[in-house]
Order: structure tokens, then C-alpha cells, then sequence
């Protein structure tokens, strides 16, 4: 044991220095007299060191042009940090192994581009420089890729970016990306800088879709003594990221240190640590004993946790689409009828329900999208809190003495949901319905959404595009042509289709608004608040920057 | 030992078995299509479909069901669909932290439980008082609540413990110490029970007519009679206490086979499910098996019947 500890002492110690070269010999020995032990998360090793300059790239949609300039070294601090994470890095770190939370591989590989989620612009911070689609034969995406090693110093190319996707796109590999990734055809590699994507039919989001995808390295894949089992469980996994695994332990935590090839570099954390802690109250207690810096927040702990540590706490929202609506049969049932549907949206006081989640959530506009959505449509507003109005409509569609009205909610929700629901459920009573709610199990909920089985319940449930924070994908899941979706309605599915399919960013914006209108005019669904997801973290010790997840792009964390 | 009588038992473990094996790989189909658990967004029915072949699940469910009891013949429990390691190495790795918990904490239990029992009913008084209100307490408060309130207390407020995680012997204390709750009320309320039935028992008497030692009556007469459940007991609640830390192992974001369990059913991994459930279920009857020879061995009138 002690061999061990003494073995990962040195090849800590030597990547530490090594993640320093260049930056000065005395910085380096400074953290290498650092305690080692950085599992209790004590607060940043506040060091002061000239840190390697990262690239500014600027930002388009379509034809998007990095332009790195290397600003001059500046003086930051440097430090060690450990998150909470509830992710599936713990259990591997094969990134094909989730379809959600995938940003929690953002320490260890890099995508193509990355989302901004301030501009909502997808940005050349990943592996592409720029990329633009073909305007003459608009199945073909053009990426340019930059100059990057991966961490075992084998030059990273446009092969590995034909590698993965091929990989993923091939069901044999069982990657649970495959399904963001449908409309890839097939990819060409023009020269080691520059990939071609071929779609199957012109996809103006592609370069969206590969915010998905974490690029893999061929070398390894398909190295014989290595593979890609090697490479998820080995605890040693080859990326680009600004960071290598130092010690992986299966479903408890991810040590990394600050990568010496990366070409991205950080914001001053050299050492991180991803610790596993799924149980809200165990999150907020690591947080409060000070045993970890950062941690998605219980919403009810969340003002209590802001109190702590001498009031160096703040709280952000991640940012996402995830919201609460409440799906109504759309086909059959006193629910088919346009009236009754409007009589539930007009019933729910959402302003009151926003409350609910301590001032983070906002009432939905509504629509499906939230304000960050691409195609989010500024001119659709709420359906207005009018309970007699509801009373007016369900009358006036025989339904003046309401109807079973059984909610389903799935289970093992944050108390603060349970009371939205319950909250609900008390306002279509007032209207004079008979509401109910049924506790049910997601993969049953699940079913229920894809089999298409009758629906009889008005469920509560949330779309969560992570990354891909667009119209395309958020209101897929209600386009009529495809068997499993259950909302039927042609003029939607018209605009849909049409801004699927066009190009041009503005005009696809235009089309999705007129989807969003014609969904808001015939809603399949009532749609309530968003549904915040609070990251809490030591803002006395570090700086977040605003992605999707802060708390996990260790590389835009800087030290106070 | 009747050889008849260990081979019913044998029969009786296997059939038991074989039921356990079968509900273990019909329940979680019955939950819902893992395919649909897996790949979230929208996924279109053939590529569900070509998933599904990938998985193998869009073969005939008596065929998967074949096929599983044939892999569990050569112990291979399948493949974990979500890390794609092999289900019995994962399970022999996670048991391996799980273990370092359970033992002590059965340890635990019995160090104090069999005394404080005893104590409790020979002596009676306070100590019999607070035995009795202690066994309430930890009969009735759920351990995950125990498990949150000690979090709180050593690890918040006094910072004596860590809040989380496996690393060394500090961050064992908590969650053996929860782990062992229950089996200590359970415990304590048994022995005190069967010591107090045997105090007043014939044979007692009739060694303090003889004028034995207290200390030695009770050692040797009374608590080998009344240790006799409790034996039962240890060999039935191992397989139980390795269940009992898909809770807790949670709480204390401790990676060992309970988490891997609990993961398990939220992922829908039918295979790490189904080589879960069947190690617990097998522990339990391998535990029940061996109570059943170790008392058919111990009373003779068990394996008359």
C-alpha cells in the first residue's frame, strides 16, 4: 500500500511539474511540495504562476472562423478543486456510455466545437477551427481541424474525427449516441487537418449535433493491446482534454491533472477531483464540511447552503432547457377537444409554481422552448393564469362538470416538483375537474411516451436537450410523421419539416417560429415553468464560467 | 449427521433457486424497454430496432431466458450494458468493498448485542431500561435517516469524519456504524428475550440449587441455550446486510456492490440486475442453508421432522 501511495505520489508530483513546464521552475517546485492528499478538498494551493495563453476564438453559426491569438502571459493563481459530480464518469470513462450529462468528459476529451451558452453560439472551443457546409451540395460539412496531441503525444487528426463518428454511428458498438447522431452518412478525410461530413440530407444542425460527440482516438481503438475496454476501464483513457486521469476508483472519483500536451490549457485548476456523491443531502453536507467546492444543490438547501462559509457562496442555474409541462392526450378523451387543452393552460397560476423553486425557475412563454432555445419564438407569450375563463371553456365544450383528471408524475422527484404537481392538481379542482396524481416509474413513463400506448393520463414531464439547445430537437418529440410521436397536427408538422431542412440560420429561426406559433394556438401539451437545476459553489475560492455545467469545465474554472 | 436430511435441504436451496434465477429475469422486462433507457433524444423505431439486435434483446424472451440459465451453468452472468464489463467481475470487485462494511458491522453487532442482551436481562435496571429503548430506536428510525444525522453531526458539526467516499479507515466508521444499528437492536432484543426465557428456566434452577457461580450459570448453562437463534439469525441476515447496503452505500457515495446495485436498477442494466439480485438471493439461501445444517446438527429434533 504504502509502494502505491508513494508511486502515485511521484506521478503526480511529475505531472504536476509537467503541466508547469515552461512556467517556471519555481512555481512548479512550490506545488510540488504540495500536500498530496487533495481529498478533502481543501480550498485552492494558492500559487502564482504565469499560465500558457489560450486561444480567443470568435463566434459564427455556419461558417464559424477561430482566430487564436496567443495574449500575452499574465499572472494567475493556480489551485486544486473537487466537485460533487452525479455522473456516469464514475462508473467508466467510455463517453459513448451516456446519452446525457456528457459534459462531465469535458476534462478528459474534447468535441469538434462547444456551445456558448451566453450567445448561444456554437463556438470553435474544441477541436475544430472552423466548419462550413458545402452551399452547392448542402450535405457536406466542411471541418477544419487544429494543431492538438493527444496525451500520449500521438498527433490527434481528421482520421479520429472519421473514426468516431463511423463508431458511433455503427449500432454493433452500442454507443448511446447514435441516436444524435442519425443523419451522418458517412466522412472523408481531405488531408490530416480537414474532415467532410456527409449527411444524408442537407442537416442545418450538424454542426450542433456534434456537441454530442467526445472525439475519440483511432490509435487506441484500435490498438489490439488497448481497445476500447482498455480505454473505458483502464482508469488511463487517451483525449485531447486539458486534463489526464491521474486515478480513476470505479463509482467514487475521477483525480485529474492539468494535461502537459493540452492545447487548450486551463484557467489556473491543475488538479481536479469528480467525486461521486448521488444523494442530495450527502452533496450538501460535502459542501458544508467543506469536503468539496462545488455541488448541484438540493433546490430547498440551496438558500441555507448560500449562507455558509462566511457568505463565500454563490449559486447559478445550469443552463438548460429542462423544463415542466404537463402532456395532455391529444387524440382521444375530453382532452382532444382544443377548448378543454386551453382551459388547463389558462388554469395554472405559473408565476406562483416559479416561486416554488426559490426564485430560479421562470414561467414558460407558452411554447416547448425555453429562452435558450435556437427557435425560440419571442412574440408567443404564457396562456395567462384565468381560472374562469377555464370554467367559461370547458362548459362551452360539455364539460361544465369536469372529468377524471389523473396526473402522472414520475417518482423520485426533489420535494420542490412534488409540490408543483400537488399545486396543479389544486387548480385543475378548482376549475372543476377531478385531478388525481399517480406516481410512475420513468422507464414505464418512457415507454408510455415512445410505444405510443393510449394515453390516459396527463403527465408531467421535461425535455433535457443538453448541448443541443434547439428547436430541432426539442420539438421532435412532437412531429407527427414518425409513428412514435403523438401530436398530430399538419400545418405543424409543414414548418417543422421545412426548418429541419433550411439551411440558412435566419430563415430556419422563422420557420421554427411558425412552428411554435401553430403549437401554441393547438397545444398538445401545457406547459408550466422551467425546471432550474442549481449548481452551488466556494465563490471566495473560485471563479465558474458560464457553461452548461460550470462546475465541470475545470478548464474556465479560474482560482480567486 | 442424517444425509437425508441435508439433501432435502439441498433440493429445497435449489428450487428455490431456480425461482429466484426466473423472477429475477422476467421482473425487470416487465419495467420497460432498456433500449429506450439507454439512448435518450429522439431516436428513431429503426434504429431502436437495430440497437435492440445489438443487445440481443429482439430475440424470443424464452430464448433469452435459455440462454441466460446457460450462461449462469458456466458462470457467465452476461455483460453490463452500461459498462461493458463482464457482470461477475464487477460484482467480485464491488463485493470486495462492500465486504470491509458488512463484516465489521456484523462483527459489531454481535459484540455488543450478545453482552448488553445478556447484561440487560440478568441484571435488568437501567441497563436493561435503555437496552430495551436503544432496540426501539433502531428498530423503528430508517438507517438512511441514522446515516444523515451522523453525516450531519461527526462530519459537518464536529468535522471528525469525512461526509463521503471509501478512502481510509475514518471513512469506514460512519457506515459500518449505521450498518450495524439494526442488527444490534435486532440482536439485543433477541438475546435479552431468550436469556430472560432461560433464567427462569428448570435447568437454571436447578444449577443454582446446586449452588453454581452466577457468572459461570449464566455462561455456561443459560447463554449457550439462548445463543442458539441468534446462530440461526447470523447465517440469515449475512446475504440481508449485503442488501442493506444499497441504501447506505448510497448515502456515503460508497462504491461497493450496493451502489453498483441501486444503479443498476436505475439504468435498467438487466444483467448487473439480474447477477445482483441472485448473489444476494443466493447468499441468503447459502446463509438459511447452512443455519438450517448448523441446527439439524446442533438439535437433533430439527432433522427428525
Amino acid at each position: 500500500m504504502e509502494d502505491l501511495r508513494t508511486t502515485l505520489l511521484a506521478r503526480r508530483t511529475f505531472l504536476r511539474g509537467a503541466a508547469l513546464g515552461g512556467v517556471g521552475l519555481a512555481a512548479a517546485a512550490v506545488i510540488g511540495c504540495g500536500d498530496d492528499d487533495d481529498d478533502d478538498g481543501a480550498g485552492p494551493a494558492a500559487t502564482t504562476a504565469p499560465l500558457t495563453a489560450t486561444a480567443t476564438p470568435t463566434a459564427s453559426t455556419g461558417a464559424a472562423t477561430a482566430t487564436p491569438t496567443a495574449a500575452a502571459a499574465e499572472t494567475v493563481k493556480t489551485g486544486s478543486i473537487t466537485v460533487a459530480v452525479q455522473s456516469s464518469v464514475g462508473e467508466t470513462l467510455d463517453p459513448n456510455s451516456t446519452a446525457a450529462i456528457a459534459s462531465d468528459y469535458a476534462g478528459i476529451f474534447d468535441q469538434l466545437l462547444r456551445r456558448d451558452p451566453r450567445t448561444n453560439q456554437y463556438v470553435p472551443e474544441g477541436l475544430a477551427t472552423s466548419w462550413e457546409f458545402d452551399t452547392n451540395n448542402q450535405t457536406r460539412w466542411v471541418f477544419n481541424l487544429r494543431e492538438a496531441d493527444w496525451n500520449d503525444g500521438t498527433p490527434f487528426t481528421a482520421e479520429d474525427v472519421k473514426f468516431t463518428l463511423e463508431y458511433i454511428t455503427n449500432p454493433d458498438n452500442k454507443s448511446r449516441l447514435i441516436s444524435r447522431l442519425n443523419t451522418v452518412d458517412s466522412v472523408e478525410v481531405l488531408d490530416p487537418r480537414t474532415a467532410v461530413v456527409v449527411t444524408k440530407a442537407p442537416d442545418p444542425i450538424l454542426d450542433r449535433r456534434m456537441i454530442s460527440s467526445w472525439v475519440l482516438p483511432k490509435h487506441i481503438y484500435e490498438d489490439p493491446d488497448r481497445g476500447a475496454e482498455w480505454q473505458a476501464l483502464s482508469g488511463k483513457p487517451v483525449g485531447t482534454g486539458s486534463y489526464v486521469v491521474d486515478r480513476w476508483i470505479q463509482a467514487e472519483r475521477t483525480d485529474l491533472v492539468a494535461s502537459a500536451s493540452s492545447w487548450r490549457g486551463n484557467k489556473g485548476i491543475i488538479e481536479a477531483t469528480g467525486a461521486n456523491i448521488t444523494e442530495g443531502s450527502t452533496r450538501a453536507s460535502a459542501f458544508e464540511a467543506g469536503d468539496v467546492a462545488a455541488i448541484n444543490a438540493p433546490l430547498l438547501e440551496v438558500a441555507r447552503l448560500q449562507g455558509l462559509h462566511n457568505g463565500g457562496v454563490s449559486a447559478a442555474v445550469n443552463v438548460s432547457n429542462a423544463h415542466t409541462n404537463f402532456s395532455v392526450e391529444y387524440h382521444e378523451g375530453p382532452t382532444s377537444d382544443l377548448r378543454v387543452r386551453l382551459a388547463l393552460a389558462h388554469a395554472l397560476d405559473n408565476v406562483t409554481y416559479a416561486g416554488l423553486y426559490e426564485g430560479f425557475a421562470e414561467e414558460m412563454q407558452g411554447q416547448q422552448l425555453t429562452r435558450t432555445d435556437f427557435g425560440f419564438n419571442p412574440n408567443v407569450g404564457p396562456y395567462g393564469y384565468d381560472p374562469d375563463m377555464s370554467r367559461t371553456l370547458l362548459r362551452d365544450a360539455g364539460f361544465g362538470n369536469g372529468f377524471d383528471a389523473p396526473i402522472g408524475q414520475l417518482t423520485g422527484n426533489d420535494p420542490v416538483v412534488d409540490a408543483h404537481t400537488l399545486a396543479v392538481k389544486d387548480a385543475f379542482d378548482e376549475i372543476g375537474l377531478q385531478a388525481s396524481i399517480v406516481n410512475i416509474d420513468v422507464s414505464t413513463w418512457r415507454d408510455h411516451i415512445y410505444g405510443r400506448t393510449p394515453r390516459i393520463m396527463i403527465e408531467r414531464w421535461a425535455f433535457s436537450g443538453i448541448g443541443q439547445h434547439d428547436a430541432a430537437f426539442a420539438l421532435s418529440w412532437s412531429e407527427g410523421s414518425q409513428p412514435s410521436k403523438f401530436y398530430a397536427n399538419a400545418d405543424f408538422d409543414r414548418a417543422f419539416n421545412e426548418a429541419i431542412q433550411t439551411m440558412d440560420t435566419d430563415a430556419r429561426e422563422k420557420k421554427f417560429w411558425e412552428a411554435v406559433q401553430v403549437m401554441h394556438d393547438d397545444p398538445p401539451a401545457v406547459w408550466s415553468t422551467t425546471r432550474p437545476s442549481v449548481v452551488v459553489w466556494r465563490s471566495d475560492q473560485y471563479d465558474l464560467s458560464l457553461w452548461e455545467r460550470p462546475a465541470v469545465f475545470f478548464d474556465q474554472i479560474a482560482v480567486v | 449427521m442424517d444425509t437425508g436430511y441435508i439433501a432435502r435441504r439441498a433440493l429445497q436451496f435449489a428450487v428455490v433457486l431456480w425461482l429466484l434465477v426466473t423472477i429475477l429475469f422476467i421482473i425487470p422486462r416487465l419495467q420497460g424497454d432498456p433500449i429506450l433507457l439507454l439512448t435518450e433524444g429522439d431516436i428513431e423505431p429503426a434504429e431502436i430496432e437495430k440497437l435492440r439486435v445489438a443487445y440481443g434483446l429482439d430475440r424470443p424472451v424464452t430464448v433469452q431466458y435459455l440462454d441466460y440459465l446457460g450462461g449462469l451453468a458456466t458462470g457467465d452472468f452476461g455483460t453490463s450494458i452500461k459498462t461493458s464489463q463482464e457482470v461477475s467481475d464487477l460484482i467480485i470487485q464491488r463485493i470486495q468493498r462492500t465486504l470491509p462494511l458488512v463484516i465489521p458491522a456484523k462483527i459489531l453487532a454481535l459484540v455488543v448485542a450478545i453482552p448488553l442482551g445478556t447484561i440487560a436481562a440478568v441484571r435488568r435496571g437501567w441497563l436493561d431500561t435503555f437496552a430495551v429503548w436503544m432496540s426501539l430506536l433502531f428498530q423503528s428510525v430508517p438507517n438512511f435517516f441514522v446515516a444523515i444525522l451522523l453525516i450531519l453531526l461527526f462530519g459537518v458539526k464536529l468535522h471528525w469524519l469525512p461526509t463521503f467516499g471509501s478512502g481510509g479507515l475514518d471513512h469506514h466508521i460512519l457506515p459500518v456504524a449505521v450498518l450495524a444499528s439494526y442488527p444490534i437492536a435486532r440482536y439485543t432484543r433477541l438475546m435479552r428475550a431468550q436469556v430472560s426465557d432461560a433464567m427462569h428456566s428448570d435447568y437454571v434452577r436447578t444449577a443454582r440449587a446446586k449452588g453454581l457461580a452466577e457468572v459461570v450459570m449464566v455462561r455456561r448453562h443459560v447463554m449457550r441455550n439462548a445463543l442458539l437463534p441468534i446462530v440461526t439469525l447470523i447465517g440469515l441476515d449475512f446475504g440481508t446486510l449485503i442488501g442493506g447496503t444499497i441504501i447506505i452505500e448510497n448515502v456515503f457515495s460508497w462504491p461497493g456492490f450496493g451502489t453498483l446495485t441501486l444503479d443498476a436498477v436505475l439504468r435498467k442494466d438487466y444483467p448487473v440486475i439480474q447477477g445482483a439480485g441472485l448473489t444476494i438471493g443466493f447468499l441468503v439461501l447459502t446463509g438459511s442453508l447452512l443455519a438450517d445444517i448448523a441446527y439439524g446438527y446442533i438439535d437433533p429434533r430439527i432433522r427428525r421432522r
